[in-house]
Formats: C-alpha cells, structure tokens, sequence
C-alpha cells in the first residue's frame, strides 16, 4: 500500500515544515466552574490567534487529548483552519497515564504520515496541564516521555494547576527541567505565552535549538 | 499660489544666511516683495548669537554683511514683525532649525526662508518622509540675486558622505580572532529615538531617526529624513568597543552596493558618543518567509517560475563573490537576512554580524553549519572561505527546491548530527552514485526535474564533501538559466510528477 495516497491533501500541497502541539488537559471534577470556562477560553483564544497568523496557521497542527475518566481524543493532528476547538466539560476521575499515551499515539502516527509526504518538521510539543494527581498508572507514559525527552524528540511542558496539582508527578515529566504551577488561574497567559513560544519555533529552520522562553514563564507561573 | 498667500498660510522662519544677503534689507525692512506684515517671520535666537560671533571675527567682509544682518535682525524685533524664538534641544542654527521643522510638520505649513543649500535640502527631505502621513506643507524659499522670493527645488538626492578615509585594499585574513575577555561596554548618556537628531562622520549637521522599523534584541532600527538611508542604533547592553573597532574597520571599506546593506558610517549622539551605525535601505522580504514558505511565496510572487529563482541565485552569488574578494564572510548564512524583491534582486541584511579579520561572526544558524565546524564554539571563531562555501551551496538547494533542506529534518532538534552523517537526501544515478536516505512526496519530484548537471552538483556538495567557490556556482547556475531558457527542462516550481527521462 503507497501510504502517500492514504495522506490528506493538505501534507501533499502545502510543504511548510510542521510543528506538533498536542494539549494533554485534565478535566477532571475537581476543575469544574471556574477553572474549565478559564480553560475553555484559553484554548478559544490560542486557536484563535494560530488561525490568524500567516505563518502559524500552515505550520502549527494541533491535538487535544482530554482526561477525566477516561482519556479522549477531542481533536486529532491537521491543519488549525479546518479544526473547530471543543468545549471541554468535567468527568470523574484523572486518568493522566492513558491520556499521555494516547498523545504519544496520535503524535506518532502524525509524524509517520509527516515522514511519507516528506514534510519537515521540528521538535514535537506536547503540553500536560492537570490540576491533581492521577488515578491510573504513569509508569509506561513516564519512561515514554523520558526517553523521547533524552532522545531530543519531544519538549514536554507540564504544568500543574492550583495547589492540589501534583508538581512531584508532573517533575517526571519534564526531564531536565522543573514542571511549572500556574498562578491562578492564568490559563489566557500561559497560552500567549505558548503561542509567541510556537512563532519563534517556526520563524527558525528545523533542526535548529530554540531556546525556551524563560523570562516569559514568570507571566504566568509561580517562581 | 503667489509668494503673499504662500507667507500667509504658512509659519516662516528666517536664518542667518538670509539676513546677510545683499538683497535682504529691501526684502525685509523695505518689504519689496509684500510680505512682512502678512504674517510675522520666526527668528531663532541663535541667528543673533550667530551674527554677533560674526560681527567679532578677523574677515571684514564677513562682519559688514553680519552688521547689517545683525541691524534687520533687531528692527524687525522693535516693530515687532519678528519674533526670536528660542529651542532647547540644539545650539546651532542649523539643528535647531531641524529640529523645529521635524516636530511641528504635521501640525502646521512650514516655510524657512534660506540661502543654504545643504540646509534646504535637509528641510526639504522632511516633507518627503514616505513613512509619515498627514504631514503638513514644507516649503523652503531662497533670495534671488535680483531681491526676489523664489522656492528652493532639490537638485539631487543627496548621500550621506563617506568617512575620510576610504580603502579598496581587502581586508586582512586573521587566524586569530579578537580576544572576547577585552569586551568593554561603553558608557551612554542618551540612546536615540524617534525624533532624535543623530551625527555621521563627515557632516556637521544631524540627520533625524523618523520612524521605528525593527526592534531586535541588540537595538533598533530606524528610518531617517535621508529616504534611502536608515541607522541601527544599539541598546546600551550592546555597545562594547569590540563593536566599535570592528563597525570603524567596516566603514573603511565602501562595500555599500546596491543590495549589501553594509555599515557606511558610524553614528553618534548629540554627546558625540558612539551609538550605532547607518547603512542603505533594504528592500523586499526575506528568502525564509517567502521562498521557504509556500503558500506566502505564492501569494508574494504569483507567476515566478523556476528561472525566476535561478536568477535569484545569480543576484546574490554576485553579492557574495564581492564581499568574499574584500575576505568578507557572511559567517552566519541566515535566509531571514537575505530578502528577494519583485524584480528578482537580493538584499543582504544584518551585515554588521559577517566575519571581517579578526571579528568573528558570533552568530550561528546549524542547517547552513558546514559539517568540520557543527561542534565547535562559533562565538569565538574565524570560519575559513570553504567553510563558507558549505553554507553557500545550501542556500542555492533551499532556493531551488525552496524551503527543503539538502538533509533530512524530521523531529529531531539536531541538525548538527544529521548534516555530520552527511547522508543526502536525494536520488542522483550516475555510476552507481544514489543517496539511499530518500525524501519523499513533492521533494522528490522538484528535485527529479533539476538539470542533470544541477543534481551532479549538489549531490557532489552534499554527499562527497566537494566545495564551490561563488564563481564555480555561478558558471553552474548560468548553464543552468541557459537550460531553462531554451526548454530543455521545466520551468515550474513546484512539480507534481517525477521527470520521466534521466535528463
């Protein structure tokens, strides 16, 4: 089978190197009310910027992987303007392992179809925000993350929301670094942040390191 | 409109080259051309600081005309049909004269009466400013001989004039670079801004910043009255003396040709201190938001076709043949420094980073890396022509087959490993020569329809380690344009089939 044919039009027509952001986001009980509708509006916002971008709108693809109950693909990988951005709502439970594979997933089989359309692509990003701790196993997801981290195959952000956030679990995920704690509910900034992030990624060729914006973190994350 | 109404609609001021002139007693005090009266004229207080300095000078000639220029310049304060206005921001006439015209120019009609053409010429490119919207009306008049009011009409463009010494000699090759631990900011007691008057060598009068066009992690770039020309101006994080020792070596070379926007003087504050450089403006957008980006390119240039790179490639190779004959290297080949223009010209941006004797270029940009150097500390480093060379052949790939790089990037951040494996990306069959890791989808079809000749050479470049000088690409590159001219190959850019023969 020529995996070619099987590839939208899209990776055909449009060789613009790609860049992978894929939101892990918890939407667990305890991230009723105020939290999801700042969730929500942060998300509305970061799509609404990357569509209207020149740039961003043909290099950024998106993913969204909600996690309550039960983990749950909301959005897979393809071009921004063809994506219309879910309304999360909460469920019990805070199943952060299954969610964190299927991110993997979905993001290896994005590259795999980047690879056969012979579309570059830089560094993948995969973004996990959760506001506990998890309620299945993070073994598996943790030594994938790790290994993609010291592979220099993935940058991994996470960030914990609230106090209750467990920052030690997220801390397993961010390999060199130290995971972020949001401050408040500062979802609408760290979102900016993460979008001018996206732009100085894709203003650079692939291949080339860019460093993360520090400085800009203090916007919306405790020191 | 007559020379009356003109006086009436606008503020008019006078300076001292006009006062001294033998007609301007009966312009002025005899009112022979109608206008004193109309509207009362500015005098800057420094005319008369002016005349007076004059007046007490040893040349007889000079302090007749500045008596009686000093006697109109009273007169016409008592009746008070003049008033002598004073402006903080400059002591000489001239600049505060400038001064007055920049910050008032959008909210009323200016005229300044003078004989001085380098100061109406300077007047004059204020109106001309393109960058400034709403401006009001600037006229500037001159006394004929005969005692009449006449507008002044700029003759030439003028340019902003070389430092004193110019050398044509190339620069010198050094294997050693600058020592960095010799880094010493130099202190500022002001950084210019919109507004600002600013100093180039050879030129006693300021130019003015107008308008802020590009603000980077090391300074500012702005658009000055002189319409061709803009300054960078460094934040005072920036300003070192290495900075300064190497944009004074640079300036002493004219390499300010069309397209290589190359530092031609150095600038300086209203302290005389160091703070930046001006050069020509560039023109277009770059190569990595447009030839690299498919769907702006299209956009951008509709109708460009595959001669129409090739062509591209001819411009700067040219720039490039130049600046490596003075032993200029760009050192950090970067396609967000290199803009393209409609009629098919190069621009080279950012040239105060390129690598000049002993200055090294601190920047790096790892896809244009050649692979011997992708480990080492390029901040402090002299790169040799060869070097450049690898940089230079991967710039013409990214053009031809625009935006793909010559090997493959696909996730990892580490260009450096994958351009060290040297391993091509692209299929070239001659003698049982193929690149095994093979790009896939469109690539391969653009690739497939270069010359025969063109994929020899890359695939030489790229998987032998061969390095052409900017001549040898050129020759190359000329054969090719003459190949596509004459159809023996497509001239589309963006193929979507593979080329059936091996040609």
């Amino acid at each position: 089978m020529n995996l070619l044919n099987d590839i939208e039009k899209d990776l055909v027509e449009n060789p613009t190197p790609r860049v992978p952001v894929c939101l892990v986001l918890d939407t667990s009980y305890s991230m009723a009310g105020t939290p999801i509708n700042e969730l929500n509006r942060g998300l509305h916002n970061f799509y609404q910027f990357i569509k209207e971008d020149d740039d961003a709108k043909f290099s950024v693809e998106s993913s969204i992987i909600a996690f309550g109950k039960t983990a749950q693909k909301f959005l897979d990988f393809e071009n921004v303007d063809k994506q219309v951005v879910p309304k999360l709502s909460v469920s019990s439970g805070t199943s952060m392992g299954k969610a964190i594979q299927l991110a993997l997933d979905t993001l290896e089989d994005r590259t795999k179809k980047y690879r056969a359309a012979g579309v570059d692509y830089y560094l993948p990003w995969i973004i996990i925000m959760t506001d506990g701790m998890p309620t299945d196993n993070m073994d598996s997801a943790n030594s994938r993350v790790r290994k993609m981290i010291s592979d220099e195959k993935l940058v991994c952000i996470p960030v914990g929301i609230g106090p209750m956030a467990s920052i030690e679990v997220l801390d397993q995920l961010s390999g060199s670094n130290k995971a972020f704690r949001l401050q408040g509910l500062k979802f609408n900034e760290f979102f900016n942040w993460l979008s001018s992030g996206i732009l100085n990624v894709i203003s650079s060729l692939p291949g080339e390191s860019i460093p993360m914006d520090l400085e800009g973190v203090k916007e919306w994350a405790h020191n | 409109m007559t020379i009356k109404s003109l006086i009436k609609n606008h503020i008019v001021f006078v300076d001292t080259s006009s006062l001294m002139h033998p007609k301007a007693k009966g312009l002025f005090l005899e009112n022979k051309e109608g206008i004193i009266g109309e509207n009362k004229v500015i005098i800057p207080v420094e005319v008369g600081n002016e005349l007076d300095k004059l007046i007490r000078s040893n040349n007889p000639e000079k302090v007749r005309k500045a008596q009686v220029a000093k006697y109109i310049f009273d007169t016409l304060q008592q009746k008070k049909l003049a008033l002598v206005g004073r402006h903080n921001g400059a002591s000489h006439v001239d600049n505060v004269l400038l001064l007055i015209f920049t910050e008032f120019r959008l909210r009323r009609n200016l005229c300044l009466i003078t004989q001085d053409n380098a100061l109406a010429n300077d007047i004059l490119l204020l109106s001309k400013n393109k960058s400034v919207r709403r401006q009001k009306s600037i006229v500037v008049l001159q006394l004929t001989d005969g005692g009449r009011l006449q507008a002044f009409t700029k003759k030439k463009h003028p340019e902003i004039p070389s430092p004193v010494k110019i050398k044509k000699s190339p620069f010198y090759i050094r294997r050693k670079p600058q020592d960095m631990l010799n880094i010493q900011k130099l202190p500022v007691k002001e950084i210019p801004r919109v507004g600002s008057p600013v100093y180039v060598e050879n030129r006693k009068t300021p130019i003015f910043l107008t308008r802020l066009i590009y603000e980077g992690s090391k300074g500012m770039i702005y658009e000055t009255n002189y319409e061709k020309y803009i300054c960078k101006i460094f934040n005072k994080k920036s300003r070192n003396n290495l900075k300064y020792e190497k944009l004074r070596l640079m300036t002493s070379r004219r390499l300010d040709r069309r397209g290589i926007c190359w530092p031609n003087s150095l600038v300086y504050n209203s302290h005389a201190e160091f703070v930046g450089y001006s050069m020509p403006l560039a023109m277009g957008e770059p190569i990595q938001k447009t030839i690299f980006r498919k769907h702006r390119f299209l956009e951008l240039f509709p109708g460009w076709k595959k001669i129409d790179l090739v062509n591209i490639c001819i411009d700067l190779l040219n720039k490039i043949r130049i600046l490596h004959e003075h032993n200029v290297l760009i050192g950090d080949i970067n396609p967000a420094n290199i803009l393209i223009t409609r009629d098919k010209k190069t621009f080279f941006v950012d040239t105060d980073s390129y690598q000049v004797a002993d200055f090294p270029c601190s920047t790096v940009t790892w896809n244009f890396t050649a692979p011997e150097i992708q480990n080492k500390d390029l901040k402090n480093f002299l790169r040799t022509k060869e070097q450049e060379y690898f940089a230079v052949a991967t710039l013409l790939f990214m053009i031809l087959i625009p935006g793909k790089t010559p090997y493959s990037h696909q996730g990892s951040n580490t260009a450096k490993k994958n351009i060290k494996l040297g391993s091509f990306a692209f299929p070239y069959q001659l003698e049982n020569k193929r690149a095994m890791d093979t790009s896939s989808g469109q690539w391969r079809f653009i690739w497939s329809h270069l010359s025969y000749e063109m994929k020899g050479v890359f695939y030489d470049v790229f998987q032998n380690g061969k390095r052409l000088g900017a001549m040898e690409w050129l020759d190359h590159l000329k054969k090719y344009k003459w190949y596509l001219k004459n159809g023996k190959g497509s001239n589309e850019i963006y193929n979507t089939f593979t080329k059936s023969s091996n040609e």
